[in-house]
């Protein structure tokens, strides 16, 4: 629909796999808690509450963007803390893709204690056709003779994909693993949790370096968290890690073996005259990412995207407000536990546009030069107006042909925004402008020409 | 957000004074200096009132709304001076039949008046057949009670749990001068007031007054203290004032404050008070009697408007309205009575103390904040037959709750 792309900035929703169900009967198992496509963008990987891996090959026969589904396998399984009396969730935290070496592919994915090393590869069946006592059914008679001795010959029955977990890293982490992070070095990986950072080796599952750690002495006044980590795109020696107290801390790992100390902190000074009961509790970062050149910070707390130049830590060069109408309702937000969600932030793969999610199933793609935005909602209506080519939600009927532009962003502000369904997770493919949107118990993919 | 970092925020609310301030806050303290009126900042969020546009609401008063009196609840409203609070208390009263009867004193919460009880006071007197005698009183700054000195209603109360404890004690003592031939008292009291009837049991038995027992109503000290930081958006939503007292009546009916109308009827006019004259022409006819807001300072340690360190050391000798109240309430040597609407939990220092037998637990459903009103007859069933378990059978035996 030609209407669509130009209210939608050229974004067409292209595919969504799940159950397209009402919200109100989901089974919670299948609620999607991360999305991540690997590095070269053809394979897209999914993590749920159930906590199982579902991944997705991107198919090349078909000319424009579309997935279809490769594997699954259970990633993790609820287990019990037997010491402290508490379940440990088997809900995927965070998958990441390990660069391709081989046939075979590798990624990363943790629970909120254990990370496992899964590899996954196609492996074909083969099953013996004939040996020296039986062809196919029938039975033959025993060689008698050295030369009449044959090899058991086998045939191809099938290809599988086969998922195994080569490596365990476990009880690694007292609280609970919110990041994972690949190094550009493919050799060694990060994980965090609320208060350590540990480094890992790919290759050494029983052992882990402690590079972060704020735990206080008395925990009775702790006021800080880590709420995110990750590693450098290019540098291997340099990380980032974000907190709830909104700061982020460049740390460098050839400075000292504990990295408490930070290389660069970037922290706006906040403005007194703004300051209420919860803006401590909204300046928290939620998630951080590198831009793809390394260059550029991209933050997200509850109201604000931030972008930041890795070499200015005084403030951001361009804040972006997500959806300020929830400012003036922080306190029912509060009350609802919304105001602690978690969303994520995605850079695109070339570095110009940055994504995040909202509320009602709405995301937001920003420009980051212009800082023109698209408003999307994941929802049903998506692929409803694809096929009839009826108005959006919210237009009033009649306006069909003169779609307002920008479209979907007045309906943001609705007062009857519904806080169950939030865009917390998503993915941007590297080389193109295709993203994934977890919504709920769906994935969406989206394209832009 | 992780719950470790949600429980330690929750921890540092509810700790907040012991805590030294932190920069930020300090400077916000402050700023609220410079600001007109005392308000403290940072435990609100910014003031967005919600209210429609007076034109809008101007109507003829709803009869269905309209006011009772309290004549046919209580047996007499009087005045009574008690020149040691310098006040002159407006009390409801109605006596027992006979001279060892018991008298149920039942005090309000903040921004209510003795009239809440009216409802359940009736039933009460219907339901002990007279035996039972109820005393309901407008406590400081609240209802009809004024100040002997002058000004007879000065702008600031100091509404510190201390003092309303001493009123309280101090206004039994004027009414039963004689500890020996007083009635019984069972001590009833709702949200603020369970707190000061907590604290007043121990003064007025160390008179050698006979407290059956204490009741406490709808109040759980670690979920009120939770609560307080949302108090100011909570009173953000209450409107200015209200043009007829049917107006102020069917608000709290419609908003679920109270959920009884007839109950409201009765109620309402205690905590509204006619505009004084002289206002500016947009203020709404009838004002809330006792502004809440201003009593923020009293709620918890947390002072926002005091930077003199010498007043704030002093200040924090005292303590908030409902600091201490589990440990208080379980404490106290008579029979103990809790009753709590259907939504509430109890915090860990009451379960413990429910689990080990030290009080009686009554939750009452399908009721609002306003237990006694929603459901008078309910109410007055539990207090009754409190009161008829505890009364004093024979001289010598012990009674519950003494060690």
């Amino acid at each position: 629909m030609d209407q669509d792309a130009s209210s939608s900035g050229g974004w067409r929703f292209a595919q969504c796999f799940g159950d397209k169900g009402e919200v109100e009967d989901i089974t919670e198992a299948d609620i999607i808690s991360t999305v991540e496509f690997d590095s070269t963008g053809n394979y897209l990987a999914t993590g749920d509450k159930g906590g199982r891996v579902v991944l997705f090959e991107r198919n090349e026969m078909k000319k424009g963007c579309e997935y279809k589904f490769y594997t699954e396998f259970q990633s993790h399984e609820p287990e019990f803390d037997y010491l402290k009396s508490l379940e440990i969730e088997e809900k995927i935290n965070k998958i990441k893709w390990c660069k391709r070496q081989n046939a075979a592919h590798f990624l990363l994915s943790t629970n909120d204690k254990t990370i496992k090393l899964w590899k996954v590869y196609e492996r074909s069946l083969r099953v013996v056709a004939e040996n020296n006592l039986s062809e196919g059914q029938r039975s033959l008679p025993a060689p008698l003779l050295q030369q009449n001795l044959r090899l058991p010959r086998t045939n191809l029955q099938d290809n599988i994909i086969a998922a195994v977990p080569r490596k365990v890293y476990a009880n690694a982490h007292a609280y609970h693993i919110h990041s994972i992070s690949v190094n550009s070095d493919q050799e060694t990986f990060i994980s965090a949790d609320d208060l350590r950072i540990n480094l890992w080796n790919l290759d050494i599952s029983d052992r882990s370096f402690n590079i972060v750690d704020i735990k206080p002495a008395n925990m009775e006044e702790l006021t800080e968290v880590i709420t995110a980590a990750e590693f450098h795109p290019i540098h291997c020696n340099l990380f980032m890690y974000s907190s709830s107290k909104s700061n982020i801390k460049l740390a460098d790992m050839r400075d000292s073996a504990l990295c408490d100390r930070h290389a660069k902190m970037f922290e706006e000074e906040e403005d007194p005259t703004n300051r209420s009961f919860f803006s401590e509790i909204i300046s928290s970062i939620s998630d951080v990412k590198f831009s793809h050149d390394g260059r550029y910070i991209l933050s997200r707390d509850y109201l604000n995207l931030k972008i930041w130049d890795i070499n200015m830590e005084s403030k951001p060069i361009k804040t972006i407000p997500i959806h300020d109408h929830l400012r003036g309702k922080l306190c029912d937000l509060y009350e609802n536990d919304c105001i602690f969600d978690k969303f994520e932030c995605v850079w695109s793969g070339d570095d110009k546009s940055v994504l995040t999610g909202s509320y009602h199933n709405y995301f937001r793609i920003f420009d980051t030069d212009t800082l023109n935005d698209v408003v999307l909602q994941a929802d049903k209506s998506a692929f409803k107006t694809k096929k009839i080519g009826g108005p959006l939600p919210g237009n009033k009927p009649g306006m069909k042909n003169g779609m307002r532009p920008g479209g979907l962003r007045e309906n943001m502000a609705l007062e009857t925004l519904d806080f169950n369904k939030k865009i917390l997770h998503a993915s941007w493919h590297p080389r193109e402008n295709t993203i994934a949107i977890a919504a709920t118990n769906n994935l969406f993919l989206y394209s832009a020409a | 957000m992780s719950d470790l970092y949600r429980s330690a925020l929750q921890a540092r609310f509810a700790k907040a004074p012991q805590l030294p301030p932190l920069p930020g806050e300090e400077e916000e303290e402050e700023e609220s200096e410079d600001s007109l009126g005392a308000l403290p900042s940072g435990m609100g969020p910014p003031a967005a009132p919600s209210r429609t546009p007076r034109a809008a609401r101007k109507h003829a008063p709803n009869p269905a709304f309209s006011p009772i009196s309290a004549q046919g609840f209580f047996e007499q409203a009087m005045q009574v001076n008690v020149p040691a609070s310098d006040l002159d208390f407006r009390v409801y009263y109605t006596a027992p039949k006979f001279e060892d009867g018991t008298v149920i004193i039942c005090h309000h919460g903040a921004g209510h008046s003795g009239l809440t009880f009216a409802c359940m006071a009736k039933e009460i007197t219907d339901m002990s057949k007279g035996e039972c005698g109820v005393l309901a009183y407008d406590c400081r700054g609240h209802g009809k009670t004024k100040h002997l000195s002058s000004p007879e209603n000065p702008a600031e109360e100091n509404l510190d749990i201390e003092v309303l404890t001493a009123d309280l004690v101090n206004l039994v003592q004027a009414v039963f001068p004689d500890p020996q031939a007083a009635p019984s008292l069972l001590l009833a009291g709702h949200s603020l007031g369970g707190s000061v009837s907590v604290r007043a049991c121990p003064v007025l038995q160390q008179h050698h007054y006979r407290i059956t027992g204490v009741a406490v109503i709808d109040v759980v000290e670690e979920f009120t203290l939770e609560a307080l930081p949302l108090m100011h958006s909570l009173l953000n939503a209450r409107p200015e004032g209200f043009d007829s007292p049917e107006e102020a009546i069917e608000w709290h009916v419609k908003t679920n404050t109270i959920r009884n109308p007839a109950s409201a009827r009765v109620s309402v006019p205690g905590i509204i008070v006619p505009a004084p004259a002289g206002s500016p022409p947009s203020t709404p006819a009838y004002l809330w009697r006792t502004p809440l807001r201003s009593t923020a300072p009293y709620w918890t340690m947390r002072l926002g408007s005091l930077t003199d360190p010498v007043v704030f050391y002093l200040r924090g000798a005292c303590t908030g309205w409902f600091t201490g109240l589990s440990g208080k309430f379980l404490s106290a040597r008579t029979a103990r009575l809790l009753i709590l609407a259907g939504t509430e939990r109890l915090d860990k220092e009451l379960m413990i103390g429910q689990m080990q037998g030290k009080f009686q637990l009554v939750v009452i459903p399908g009721v609002g904040h306003m237990v006694h009103e929603d459901d008078p007859t309910h109410m007055a069933e539990v207090l009754v037959e409190f009161w008829r378990r505890n009364e004093r059978v024979v001289f010598g035996v012990k009674k519950v709750g003494e060690l």
